[in-house]
């Protein structure tokens, strides 16, 4: 059974349709990814996923549960996390309080009163590679590594599925192949990853299983290289080259 | 930049120029001017005088710091008003003008018995009355002829520090029934002078039918209301009760009011409020309405502002103000008020009728320490203040009695056609109509306050005050 | 059947001007995202003018009126937008607010310095009040038709401009994303100008329709306040659709007149509940208003405060304590109560440094919360009579819990809105509270009690006595509200460093962020409300014991505004800012101003002068509120920085501590007054940073900026390495690589 899946969902803004009857999955312990040509309803996805966005019809369910009208709180709490395409990282807050107030909501919610917050996140901060620069301000740190801190933030509210929005756009090449490795450690653990991604290669090495959205319909799922293949993809793929 | 630069000194230059304009054409308060010149003479010549009280004032050999404020030469008084408040400035300003002048004048004659008096001016500025007290603790004789709207914030102080008083005027019931505390024209809240309403019954037989009280939301208007309606009652007037309760912060529309007027077939209103914008509206818009009622209103409406507002609109042309001061316009029949007058406008003060409260209160402060000779204390000049029972003032107003905190038993009433105030009752300019049932006493529920077997507040009472000794 | 028609005739009236009152607001809150508090404020100084004219200068009405709604409405808003609102860009809500209602204050001032409120001003109807037709009975002025004409025009014109006109789109898109704007090549700025402008004229026009028809009386105050009624119409339209704006000031118009003619509404209670009316409708609709979706940090704010240590803001607090015992040393009995009443300013200030200043939240009624405190403790905490009287510790604590409750109940419906709803949810809450509650002075009976709410229309509220410390003397009282304002002060600075304040400061930069990690933002909310409430409970409770007696008056509105504008201004996410502010609003202003004035009353000639620069000293604050745009983390924020880099300079820091002792010991002898003492004080700590500036300066050479680096000097490889961390990149990577991923 996947940990996370969507049931014909469909979002309406106005009379335009973002996302049309959208089911998909993504599994424990793999990295799923997420892709499609610009304005193709990746990110609408993700927020009707968390709870950012109402759906007009269509279910999310988490381990099973319908959690369709749950506020994003709720959902939070039951291990769901994501990272954000334009960052929403806490600008009046350090590197490390930003990690570290995942952890404060945390002890304040229920979920595992006591654990030992100075040393999670640390914990965190060594895995995501940030201890160097976790006394900076936010706001003076280069993007490819902000889009880090957004991870690590995440990963402090130890989630069981982690949605990241484009993590990988404005990383040096050495910053992608650390993020990549770290991103396999985690599936390895047991994280259920979802990944929306330009990178195509990146995506292509890491993911297990993709799901292509083309104008708000899921036009092809499959393995790598079962996408590669698709008539559907590389239409749509060279339609919006052509576009651009 | 340079652009915004200019931008914002043209800006600054405009605003400086509109309110000079403005400023310019704003001192014409005084409702008569052009006496200033030959006041001057007639000052010197009736030096010994202010009215008909000859003057308390004059040279004198007096010696001796006998009280706080009290110097060989110099007697410090405290004064002031609320000039300073910012959602009204230079609110009750003709208060402080008023003592200001009459020290000039006092001193010119040689002060009180031979010491000077020295003012210190307060500007209580609404907000800031208790402050304003604790100062005048310090260092002042006696408070004179002051006027603070806040005097209730202020009463527990000057009862703590035992400072008496002469006020000008007096609002809130713990500072007008307060120890120590004397008044020219005392309003106690057990009191209360309705000649207006008893001069309106003469003048108008259907008056105790026809007439509606108009109310407020304001709480002290609301306190003024309810003590004139319990008052009318007592009379035999009964209020229409047309339903208009006014917002004192303002309507956006009066004409819905002035329909309830004209439906409720109301011939007199009468309004414990102030003139204010509002109240000009209501009246303006009870006019398009085509109602037209007589308005009976409180003394404050005897003002220039209303004047002025009334030669534009002529919706106050049936506005009637009972007070007990003589108005301005009797200047050539009481020489007290034309030398009121004389004195504000030298000093390019405010004339107003408050002003000569505050002038009669100096006055009878004066009066009271002139009596006390060298010897000046304040508990001789309470014992003199408690002395006097009948007081006028000069004949600025009506007898009131000081000594009992007790009101005025007289009235007159003024109508105001065009720009012109006039008074209409008595007939007699300058007489008052006078009769023991024009003082009725209050509800105490109205009072705000409780009083002893001496009619005094015992809010802040203690036993160490300083009471009239009887010798 | 006529006296229907005609209420509903009046109604309709007053709905239409409600409307074109409304107007103006949802053009220049479309298109700048500015919600314009001083609309009502322009409307006044336009309609001034506008008497000015025709009553001072006798110029004919319609001259009057083509120079006024066509030149001075469109200038007004054009300098506005130019000067002020331009630079908002990029600020949070709280700033673009604060700067609108400093733009109101200040207009207010200005207009009572030009029109003395001592005198009458009415504004006549066009073609004068006799000018009126008979329709079935019901008798209609020009005027007044000229009014619904104007606003059925108004609106036609406004719908057509905002879904048909290319420059309507081009409005209001210019607020939504001004860069895509600039795109397909049109000036968001010269869009926004242009609504402010017509703004602008709305108001003015506004104006010289309504003060006629509500019966010629002129008041400034008045009418900048009567707009605030037209708040509820607007919301209406949810700021946005011109339509229901429309239908929303019908109602509001027609509500206002039927049950002022079929309810009972003369009684004490059932007038203020009338009155309250637009401000009790303008709450249930910003309650039922769907919920927003929930906002990201999409613009980053230009705020930025460093939040103090706990230990930091132990040492200032002592310190403050101290500094504040040796000055209060050199102050009459007078100063000193003086200085004691703005303490207590200060602490209701700390309730906007947690609210607005860590959780980003906003409040525009703080009083209302203090005035909610003060009655609870005057009902439940005084004991004894006369001088003997004192509010005991239970009173205080009841009333801090009063408050506190209060705050609960007010925010719960309100906290699903974002800031500029909630804040106009608190200033519906303290209008009401204001009619309903400081007004209500008949008695009651409830549950078998009876009891007056405001007995009289003014509280005489005692000293408080807790425990041993009686606070009936100025000093203890003065010494008792610094150190409650310290120790609330370090209270805040701890919560600040703690969890509670990190989940604080991230809901304050990204709500959606925060939600994502699985906080219920509404209890976090809520729970910061209710502290904010408490403290100004605490404070207002002060607040009214130190002025003795309060009533109504020293509850309004106004006076919170003025509050919030003054601490924004000193730094809202600063103690100290909250201590400046505080100060200034309670007790600055009216200090210079009683300074000027008693200068005035002591030097006859140069009077006016004096007079005048006590108005202005009042329209000053009102223009530092306006230039807050330009720096809006505030003054404090400034000096802090200031100091901060004058760290260096210890030689000049030792210097000016000695020479304020020096000073102090003259001022404690006599030699110099206590005013020469602020004041050359006051200048020694504002220059000071300046001056330390210009030293530290000397000493160094100042550094190459980035984009020079390598130019005038050889490019070494530590330069290199600083470039690198600069930018962000690996400090080993070689150039051609880094583009690869981009």
């Amino acid at each position: 059974m996947p940990l996370l899946e969507t049931r014909g969902v469909t979002v309406r803004f106005g009379g335009n349709t973002a996302v049309d009857d959208v089911s998909l999955t993504v599994a424990e312990g793999q990295i799923t990814g997420l892709i499609g040509p610009n304005g193709a309803g990746k990110t609408t996805m993700f927020n009707t996923i968390t709870g950012l966005q109402k759906p007009a019809s269509g279910q999310v369910l988490l381990d099973g549960a319908d959690i369709t009208k749950l506020p994003p709180a709720k959902r939070a709490r039951r291990g769901m996390a994501r990272t954000f395409q334009r960052l929403e990282l806490f600008l009046s807050l350090s590197v490390r309080d930003n990690v570290r107030v995942a952890g404060d909501v945390r002890r304040s919610t229920g979920r595992r009163r006591r654990f030992d917050l100075e040393a999670e996140t640390d914990r965190i901060l060594e895995r995501t590679g940030l201890t160097d620069i976790a006394d900076q301000e936010v706001s003076d740190i280069p993007i490819g590594r902000a889009r880090v801190v957004e991870v690590a933030r995440a990963l402090m509210t130890s989630p069981r599925v982690l949605l990241l929005d484009e993590p990988a756009s404005g990383q040096t090449e050495q910053e992608t192949e650390a993020f990549a490795e770290m991103l396999t450690g985690l599936a390895a653990d047991g994280l259920a990853i979802c990944l929306v991604e330009h990178d195509l290669p990146l995506v292509m090495g890491l993911c297990s299983m993709i799901h292509v959205l083309d104008y708000g319909a899921l036009i092809a799922s499959g393995t790598p290289a079962e996408i590669k293949e698709s008539p559907e993809v590389i239409a749509a793929y060279i339609g919006t080259e052509e576009a651009a | 930049m340079k652009v915004d630069k200019i931008g914002r000194l043209a800006a600054g230059a405009l605003a400086v120029a509109l309110v000079a304009s403005c400023t310019s054409e704003r001192s014409g308060t005084a409702l008569i001017q052009g006496g200033g010149a030959d006041g001057g003479g007639q000052a010197a010549a009736s030096a010994e005088k202010f009215g008909t009280l000859p003057s308390p004032c004059g040279p004198g050999d007096a010696k001796g710091a006998t009280d706080q404020g009290v110097t060989d030469d110099a007697i410090t008084i405290g004064y002031g008003d609320d000039r300073g408040f910012a959602s009204a400035p230079g609110l009750s300003k003709e208060m402080g003008d008023a003592v200001s002048a009459l020290i000039d004048w006092c001193n010119g004659q040689g002060g009180i018995n031979g010491r000077k008096i020295e003012g210190n001016q307060y500007d209580g500025a609404y907000m800031h009355a208790a402050k304003v007290m604790q100062e005048s603790c310090k260092q002042d004789f006696m408070l004179v002829g002051q006027g603070f709207a806040m005097d209730d914030a202020a009463e527990q102080y000057r009862v703590a520090c035992k400072l008496p008083t002469v006020a000008g005027f007096t609002v809130g019931p713990n500072a007008a029934m307060g120890p120590m505390k004397f008044e020219a024209v005392p309003y106690p809240v057990d009191r209360m002078n309705i000649g207006s309403l008893r001069i309106a019954q003469e003048m108008w037989s259907d008056f105790d039918g026809k007439t509606d009280v108009l109310l407020s939301t304001s709480p002290a208007v609301t306190t003024g209301t309810n003590k004139v309606k319990s008052a009318m009652k007592q009379v035999g007037v009964e209020p229409l009760e047309c339903g208009v309760r006014l917002n004192d912060a303002g309507e956006s529309g009066y004409m819905p009011f002035a329909q309830k007027i004209k439906e409720c077939g109301a011939g007199y209103l009468w309004s414990s409020d102030s003139p204010d914008p509002g109240q000009f509206s209501l009246l303006e818009s009870v006019k398009r309405a085509g109602a037209e009622p007589k308005y009976l209103m409180e003394a404050t409406w005897y003002s220039t502002k209303v004047s002025e507002w009334n030669k534009g609109s002529g919706a106050g042309d049936n506005l009637h103000a009972g007070m007990i001061f003589q108005p301005f316009e009797n200047a050539a029949e009481v020489p007290a008020v034309e030398q009121y007058m004389d004195l504000v406008e030298a000093k390019d003060g405010k004339v107003a009728l408050l002003g000569m409260q505050a002038t009669s209160s100096f006055l009878l402060w004066a009066t009271a320490a002139d009596e006390c000779g060298s010897d000046l204390t304040r508990q001789c000049v309470v014992n003199e203040l408690a002395k006097i029972h009948e007081w006028t003032g000069g004949g600025l107003h009506a007898p009131t009695d000081p000594g009992a905190n007790k009101p005025a038993s007289c009235a007159l009433v003024v109508k105001l056609t065009g720009e012109k105030w006039e008074q209409v009752f008595p007939k007699e300019a300058g007489e008052f109509s006078c009769g023991d049932d024009y003082v009725v006493e209050t509800d105490p529920k109205t009072w705000g306050t409780e009083l002893n077997d001496d009619r005094t507040s015992t809010k802040f009472l203690t036993d160490d005050v300083i009471k009239p000794q009887t010798s | 059947m006529t006296t229907f028609l005609t209420y509903t005739i009046l109604g309709l009236v007053l709905g239409a001007v409600y409307f074109i009152a409304a107007s103006g607001l949802v053009l220049t809150y479309n298109t700048s995202g500015i919600f314009n508090f001083a609309h009502g404020a322009q409307a006044m100084f336009g309609t001034f003018l506008y008497w000015q004219f025709t009553n001072v200068w006798g110029w004919p009405v319609w001259l009057a009126l083509v120079i006024v709604v066509g030149v001075v409405g469109p200038a007004m808003g054009a300098a506005l937008h130019a000067v002020i609102m331009r630079g908002l860009r990029g600020t949070a809500e709280v700033t673009k607010i604060i700067v609108t209602v400093a733009v109101l204050l200040g207009t207010v001032y200005l207009a009572q310095w030009a029109w003395n409120p001592d005198e009458a001003y009415t504004v006549d109807m066009f073609f004068g009040g006799g000018a009126k037709i008979t329709v079935a009975g019901v008798v209609v002025r020009w005027h007044e038709i000229v009014c619904l004409a104007a606003a059925v025009a108004i609106a036609v014109g406004l719908r057509i401009l905002f879904t048909r006109s290319r420059t309507g789109v081009v409005m209001r898109a210019s607020v939504d994303d001004p860069d895509l704007v600039r795109l397909n090549g049109h000036d968001p700025e010269r869009a926004a100008m242009l609504a402010w402008a017509l703004g602008s004229t709305l108001a003015v026009l506004a104006g010289v329709l309504i003060v006629p028809i509500s019966g010629g009386g002129l008041d400034a105050n008045m009418l900048t306040l009567l707009v605030i009624d037209a708040f509820a119409a607007a919301m209406f339209g949810r700021l946005r659709s011109i339509p229901r704006t429309f239908a929303g000031a019908i109602v509001l118009g027609l509500a206002a007149n039927y049950v002022l003619a079929y309810m009972p509404s003369a009684g004490t209670f059932a007038g203020n509940l009338r009155v309250s009316l637009p401000m009790i409708l303008l709450f249930v609709v910003l309650v039922v208003l769907p919920q927003d979706r929930l906002r990201g940090a999409a613009v980053r704010t230009r705020e930025r405060y460093r939040p103090p240590t706990v230990r930091s803001a132990a040492v200032w607090g002592a310190v403050l304590v101290a500094v504040v015992y040796l000055y209060s040393l050199l102050l009459s009995d007078g100063g000193v109560s003086t200085l004691a009443l703005g303490m207590s300013f200060a602490i209701i200030a700390l309730s906007l440094t947690v609210l607005t200043g860590y959780a980003g939240e906003l409040n525009l009624a703080p009083l209302a919360f203090g005035a909610v405190a003060t009655v609870v403790a005057f009902h439940f905490g005084v004991r004894g009579s006369g001088l003997a009287a004192r509010l005991g510790v239970h009173g205080v604590l009841l009333g801090v819990l009063a408050a506190a409750v209060v705050g609960g109940l007010i925010a719960l419906p309100a906290l699903r809105l974002r800031g500029l709803y909630l804040a106009l949810a608190t200033m519906a809450f303290g209008v009401f509270l204001s009619n309903m509650v400081l007004r209500d002075t008949t008695q009651h009976e409830l549950f078998g009690v009876t009891f007056t709410l405001f007995p009289g229309g003014s509280l005489v509220i005692p000293p408080p006595k807790l425990g041993p410390v009686d606070l009936r003397d100025g000093t203890t009282f003065l010494m008792t509200a610094t150190v409650l304002f310290a120790l609330i002060a370090i209270g805040l600075a701890a919560l600040r460093a703690g969890g509670y304040g990190r989940r604080l400061a991230a809901m304050k930069d990204s709500p959606a962020a925060t939600a994502m990690l699985g906080q219920n933002l509404v209890r976090l909310k809520l729970g910061v409300f209710m502290i904010s409430a408490a403290i100004a409970g605490l404070g207002g409770i002060l607040m009214s014991a130190a002025t003795g007696t309060v009533a109504q008056e020293n509850f309004t509105f106004t006076v919170s505004l003025s509050l919030l504008m003054l601490v924004v201004v000193a730094g809202i996410g600063y103690i100290s800012g909250a201590l400046f502010g505080g100060l200034m609003a309670g007790v600055g202003g009216a200090v210079l101003v009683g300074t000027f004035g008693d200068l005035a009353l002591e030097h006859e000639g140069p009077a006016e002068i004096f007079t005048a620069l006590s108005h202005l000293v009042m329209v000053l604050t009102a223009l530092v509120g306006m230039g807050v745009g330009k720096n809006p983390s505030g003054v404090v924020h400034d000096i802090v920085e200031g100091y901060r880099a004058m760290r260096g300079a210890k030689p000049l820091l030792y210097g000016a501590a000695a020479f304020g002792a020096v000073l102090y010991v003259l001022a404690v002898t006599g030699v110099i007054g206590s005013w020469t003492f602020s004041l050359i004080a006051l200048s020694v700590v504002m220059l000071l940073p300046v001056v330390g500036r210009m030293v530290l300066e000397e000493g160094r050479k100042r550094e190459t900026p980035l984009e020079l680096l390598g130019v005038d000097e050889p490019y070494t490889d530590d330069v290199r390495a600083r470039l690198d961390q600069e930018l962000g990149l690996p400090v080993t990577s070689v150039k051609g690589e880094v583009s690869a991923t981009a």
